[in-house]
């Protein structure tokens, strides 16, 4: 039943102190409709093309669909129809923002079903890639994410400190993106003169830069007021999801494959796996923030561990046969498990490959994340859920 | 738990299993399809056990043979690892879903779903993923053909000089 009451309404026209008359609906007369918005495939908070069907009632979310595949080129595909050599080149395109991640993985494969032996020289030198690389994917979510918020300093200061990191990994690599730098049983070429020091002399600079990013973000204010508390994740979903990367470390579960099932030589390195308390987006972040500082305590140890010797064992065929077999090699990339499924039947391409990428199991697990978030929430969930959608779609 | 251990730990609590295969440190078990959904409940379930990780799930086409579905499970609680695997006939490619046993087999499911053609019995939303609405085919089954390798020929398979 509806009412009518005498409403005190300051500024209302009529002036303060004048009374109008309200009518308030009950529940039953009053209907609230829910409404579906599509956010996306083209929007800033996404990195790529994502696209996220929202049904909001008024402003809560109360159900959000990820769309995806606007980029899907069928990756498992193409590797059936190539080398071993040349999925290095195909793997290191998807994910954009962590290219020396997404190859090291598929030699290391090849590698595991030839039994092969790489040797140690390449190993630690593939270590330290990883790690800059690690640095470099980071440094873009730290700089992208407080844009996202607002802020626009942060993502000026990343891209000056991976400017650098680009041109040092140019500097071995002879590419700034798409590196291909591995090659199956070691890599393509030795460290350039110069590189240790050099890459020495850069995690100092941007270990004692990193302190800005805390004042800038993790210290402030706003920052906090717009993430602490939002977008929570309890640990158990996202298990049950398959999340992994820093996303799963601020639930507070320490899982990193370079911890629970090391490969390279990362059980002799020493290092902290950084984990959250509350898993929402300022616990997201702040593990985001602590990896960097992980990984550059993993690429000083690596400068002083580098031994002598070749890059590629004594003689390599001319073509590559793995003998039959099937194989999963896990690594920990930058933004979570990649792994690669491989199943040869002795020939020259793989008889299936099958790619498994962190951002696709993280973003299925959005929905989980955005039920009962405020819309204005929206672009802190999404943009702390780090996910590159070229790594979602392959 | 060491992979001899684990292996005799799932045949005897996940009760008649096909075979156990040790490859490169990994380990897998082969189920009938029948069973594939009983035996993913009791990995999840046993303490012993807790598989409570989907890494992936995928299928492998093994031409006449039909496909061989794939499932990695890893569990974060004891740290170890296990590839589940079964074989469903080309012309009735359909097995029991486990969206219902992990909620991440959900996508996997559709992806392995638009890719091979196979049917995922009780799948709350089987809809296309990654593929457009209007694709026709499936695209990861070996008689679906490529079309770049169709107009040239792959320039690896010449022997290198």
């Amino acid at each position: 039943m509806s009412s009518t009451e005498t409403r005190h309404a300051g500024m209302l026209p009529g002036g303060p102190g004048e009374s109008i008359q309200v009518v308030v609906a009950s529940d039953e007369e009053f209907e609230t409709k829910d409404m579906t918005l599509s956010i996306g495939p083209q929007h800033p908070s996404t990195h790529g093309v994502l696209r996220v069907v929202l049904t909001l009632d008024g402003e809560i979310i109360k159900d959000a669909i990820p769309v995806v595949g606007y980029m899907h080129r069928g990756f498992d595909k193409l590797a059936e129809a190539r080398d071993y050599r040349q999925i290095v080149a195909l793997s290191n395109r998807h994910d954009w923002l962590s290219a020396f991640g997404n190859e090291i993985g598929v030699v290391l494969a090849a590698e595991r079903l030839m039994e092969l032996e790489v040797p140690a020289r390449a190993t630690w030198i593939r270590m330290l890639m990883c790690e800059w690389n690690r640095v470099l994917n980071h440094l873009m979510f730290i700089g992208s994410f407080g844009l996202e918020l607002g802020a626009m300093t942060p993502i000026f200061y990343a891209f000056r400190e991976r400017e650098e990191i680009q041109a040092l990994m140019e500097m071995a690599t002879g590419a700034r993106l798409h590196y291909t730098y591995c090659r199956v049983g070691g890599l393509k070429e030795d460290l350039p003169k110069g590189f240790i020091q050099r890459s020495a002399s850069l995690v100092k600079i941007i270990r004692s830069r990193m302190a800005d990013y805390e004042g800038l973000l993790l210290g402030n204010e706003i920052f906090k007021k717009r993430t602490v508390g939002i977008g929570r994740l309890d640990p158990q979903v996202a298990l049950e999801y398959g999340v992994s990367g820093p996303i799963l470390q601020a639930t507070g579960v320490a899982e990193d494959a370079r911890k629970t099932e090391p490969y390279l030589f990362y059980d002799q390195v020493e290092f902290d796996v950084p984990v959250g308390a509350n898993g929402d987006s300022y616990d997201r972040f702040h593990v985001l923030y602590l990896r960097v500082l992980e990984s550059l305590k993993i690429i000083e140890q690596i400068h002083s561990k580098i031994p002598a010797g070749p890059i590629m064992p004594g003689k390599m065929p001319k073509n590559l046969k793995p003998p039959a077999g099937w194989t999963y090699v896990r690594t920990e990339n930058s933004l979570g498990e990649t792994g690669y499924y491989v199943v040869s039947r002795g020939g020259t391409e793989p008889w299936r490959f099958k790619m498994r990428t962190p951002s696709f199991h993280n973003v299925s697990m959005i929905p989980e994340l955005l039920r009962g978030v405020l819309l204005p929430d929206l672009i802190s969930v999404l943009g702390s859920v780090f996910f590159v959608v070229g790594d979602v779609d392959r | 738990m060491k992979l001899d251990e684990l292996a005799s730990a799932i045949t005897e609590l996940a009760g008649p299993i096909e075979r156990t295969e040790q490859l490169h440190g990994q380990l897998a078990i082969h189920v009938t399809p029948q069973r594939w959904h009983e035996v993913a409940t009791v990995l999840r379930d046993h303490p012993r056990l807790a598989f409570n990780v989907v890494t992936f799930l995928t299928a492998v086409d093994e031409e006449a043979d039909g496909f061989e579905i794939v499932l990695s499970l890893w569990s974060a609680r004891r740290l170890h690892r296990v590839f589940v695997k079964t074989v469903v006939p080309r012309d009735a490619a359909r097995i029991a879903t486990l969206s219902d046993v992990w909620r991440g087999a959900n996508w996997c499911e559709r992806e392995t779903w638009e890719q091979f053609g196979i049917t995922f019995d009780g799948h709350p939303n089987l809809v296309k993923l990654l593929l457009p609405i209007e694709f026709d085919g499936f695209p990861l089954r070996k008689d679906f053909p490529l079309m770049t390798r169709e107009l040239k020929d792959f320039p690896g398979e010449k022997e290198p000089v």
